[in-house]
């Protein structure tokens, strides 16, 4: 049996619930869009009170398997007004777990002028408790004052003065491992969605006292150990530890895909200034707190995170990943590391996506409010989104807000949701992706990209990216990290094995796809009900009338096509 | 001569003489064999576009070999 934990946010009222469904076993983005799409109407308000917002932890959340602490927040998006399902790292799903529950729903919701509520989750109670001490403070200085309040190895959850304000960009941040707030559910203004409901953070004591007992000990120790030893012996999985995903910098300028100047071009001159090497040689140079091969959660073998010194060794942001290099780098003609790493920072203390607000401010760029290529303004834009200036909420609304307030065509999106870190008219994988998934776009809903023979051809690219769409989408279906993905990409037995002996349920590798495919159905007629037609799957008309530069590639991908690639 | 650039890698640069076209996977293999190490998981690219392990690698192609990562 599983717990859901239902809390209403206007009475404070918590109730547990059993349930043993498959989509409670797996959990992950299996039970959160289960839940979404059995639970929220469609067509309602995301910050309403009909509105729901779900947390999942996975499948082997808790235990000693390696990257399977992923937690999946689920809700109705205030950005794509779709269904959203955003996950994070850290240490959540794992207190979760010790608190024996496999999802947390946050129900109801209070009048816009009640007061900020902390929900506070321990072995013997659920309380809400005031908290105003946490208004209108950025995220660190939040984990801050959590940390100080229910102590560092607590699971906190909470948001930033962006999502307070119902900003559309704003995310949901987790604590890490060292009890700092740094792991972002960014995408789809989910943290607005929390903020709808007046909490402010919720915390998961470290006094839970569930341990995972699996139905067969031996075999989930031995399969346990199997999955770290298939991380470590995976090559991809290994240079995964040293250089992170900011690898994906030199392969898309060599691609010609590397997002720039708003979308415009996908190449940058220079761009080896913000690529891995050049960022793993600055944080080996500047030492101190600076981190290579650091992890996002407990247990990971993996630890493809980092933490980015200043010059002075001192921590400044942790992580910087591939798609904050290019949203907020190449995309703005920005070659600086540390700019960059500012920007990161000031984004998670805004809690806002880092892509969204990157892809807005490249908007704000094109409409001639700065310079490409301007450190000091894209940092100043930063702050106006932190500060929560008119035009600092305008850029924190979205790129495609931005872009509309602002007066640029060129708006890089599909669904309301910025465009990931590959130039859709030059890989047509990732463009399908893009179109087709029911988040708006998001390249790790089908990540084509490394399987493109010919990526300027859209042809054979809706199976392409269908087969990716399931082969990413397993990972998130049991919450699991994406990067495990690799290791079991043709075979997943490794992963149902460990099910097996976890729960003593068995599931197929086909039961298990139909599954994920089952989830990719029922998240696109959530869609279709909310009133998102097949012509809202598109991208601005510009990328399908003006061709990229290097390739001379425009958007050739027609609405049947799009369609035949959400047919599951 | 073919020009292959591994990169984050430190075979580094590899330069290799060729009468005739190649597939790649043979040269690869010759070249982990003098390397004595070998790259994993790879993405190759030439002039912009990936290219398979059987396909023909020509006399004067210059070809690039990433880690085959993703963004996430």
């Amino acid at each position: 049996m599983f717990s859901l934990l239902r809390i209403n946010t206007v009475t404070g009222k918590a109730e547990k619930e059993d349930h043993d469904s498959l989509e409670f076993v797996l959990g992950g983005r299996t039970l959160s869009s289960h839940l979404v799409s059995e639970e929220v109407p469609a067509d309602c308000d995301p910050f309403g009170k009909k509105s729901k917002l779900f947390f999942c932890n996975g499948s082997m959340a808790g235990t000693t398997v390696s990257s399977g602490g992923r937690l999946s927040i689920g809700a109705k998006s205030p950005l794509t007004g779709g269904i959203k399902e955003s996950n994070a790292g850290g240490i959540v799903g794992m207190r979760m777990a010790q608190q024996g529950l496999r999802c947390i729903a946050l129900e109801d919701a209070p009048d816009t002028d009640s007061t900020w509520k902390v929900i506070v989750i321990g072995k013997d109670t659920t309380e809400m408790i005031d908290g105003s001490f946490l208004t209108g403070k950025g995220v660190y200085e939040k984990s801050d004052l959590l940390s100080e309040k229910f102590g560092k190895k607590a699971g906190c959850i909470t948001i930033g003065p962006a999502a307070e304000n119902l900003l559309f960009a704003s995310g949901i941040a987790c604590s890490d491992p060292h009890g700092v707030c740094s792991r972002y559910a960014g995408r789809g203004g989910l943290g607005a969605v929390m903020a709808s409901k007046k909490v402010i953070a919720i915390v998961i004591l470290d006094d839970g006292e569930v341990k995972p007992e699996p139905v067969d000990q031996e075999k989930f120790k031995t399969g346990s150990k199997k999955i770290v030893d298939m991380l470590k012996e995976n090559p991809v999985s290994s240079l995964f530890t040293k250089y992170g995903t900011a690898a994906m910098v030199d392969i898309c300028q060599e691609l010609n895909v590397l997002p720039t100047r708003n979308f415009t071009q996908g190449t940058m001159e220079g761009a080896e200034q913000i690529n891995a090497q050049t960022m793993y040689d600055t944080i080996e140079e500047r030492g101190g707190e600076g981190r290579t091969k650091h992890a996002c959660m407990h247990p990971c073998a993996i630890m493809c995170s980092n933490i980015y010194p200043d010059k002075d060794g001192k921590l400044l942001c942790s992580p910087i990943e591939y798609e904050t290099m290019a949203l907020m780098g190449s995309n703005l003609c920005l070659k600086n590391l540390d700019t960059i790493g500012m920007m990161n920072k000031i984004a998670n203390d805004a809690g806002v996506d880092t892509l969204d607000c990157g892809a807005a401010i490249g908007v704000a760029m094109e409409a001639g409010l700065a310079e490409f290529g301007d450190d000091q303004a894209a940092i100043d834009f930063m702050n106006e989104i932190l500060n929560l200036t008119p035009l600092g909420r305008i850029l924190g609304s979205g790129c495609k807000i931005a872009a509309q307030v602002l007066g640029v065509r060129h708006a890089p999106h599909v669904l309301g949701q910025a465009i990931p870190a590959y130039e859709p008219r030059g890989t047509k994988g990732m463009a399908m992706t893009y179109l087709s998934t029911p988040m708006g776009a998001d390249h790790t809903f089908g990540f084509t990209l490394r399987d493109e023979e010919d990526p300027t051809s859209k042809e054979g690219k809706v199976e392409l990216s269908k087969k990716f769409q399931v082969i990413g989408s397993r990972m998130d279906a049991m919450g699991m990290c994406n990067f495990v993905r690799y290791s079991v990409r043709h075979d997943m037995t490794p992963l149902l094995e460990l099910i097996k002996a976890k729960f003593g349920v068995e599931v197929t590798a086909e039961e298990f796809d139909n599954m994920v495919k089952k989830t990719l159905r029922i998240e696109h007629q959530f869609n279709r009900d909310a009133g998102i037609t097949l012509q809202d799957h598109r991208f601005a008309d510009s990328f399908y009338q003006v061709a990229q530069p290097e390739t001379g590639e425009k958007i050739d991908i027609t609405d049947e096509e799009t369609e035949q690639a959400m047919q599951w | 001569m073919v020009k292959i650039t591994f990169k984050m890698s430190d075979l580094g640069t590899v330069e290799v003489e060729l009468d005739q076209a190649r597939q790649l996977s043979q040269l690869l293999e010759e070249i982990y064999l003098n390397a004595g190490e070998k790259m994993g998981g790879i993405i190759a690219v030439r002039d912009g576009k990936v290219i398979n392990f059987d396909d023909l690698v020509e006399v004067d192609d210059e070809i690039t070999i990433f880690p085959a990562l993703s963004g996430g």
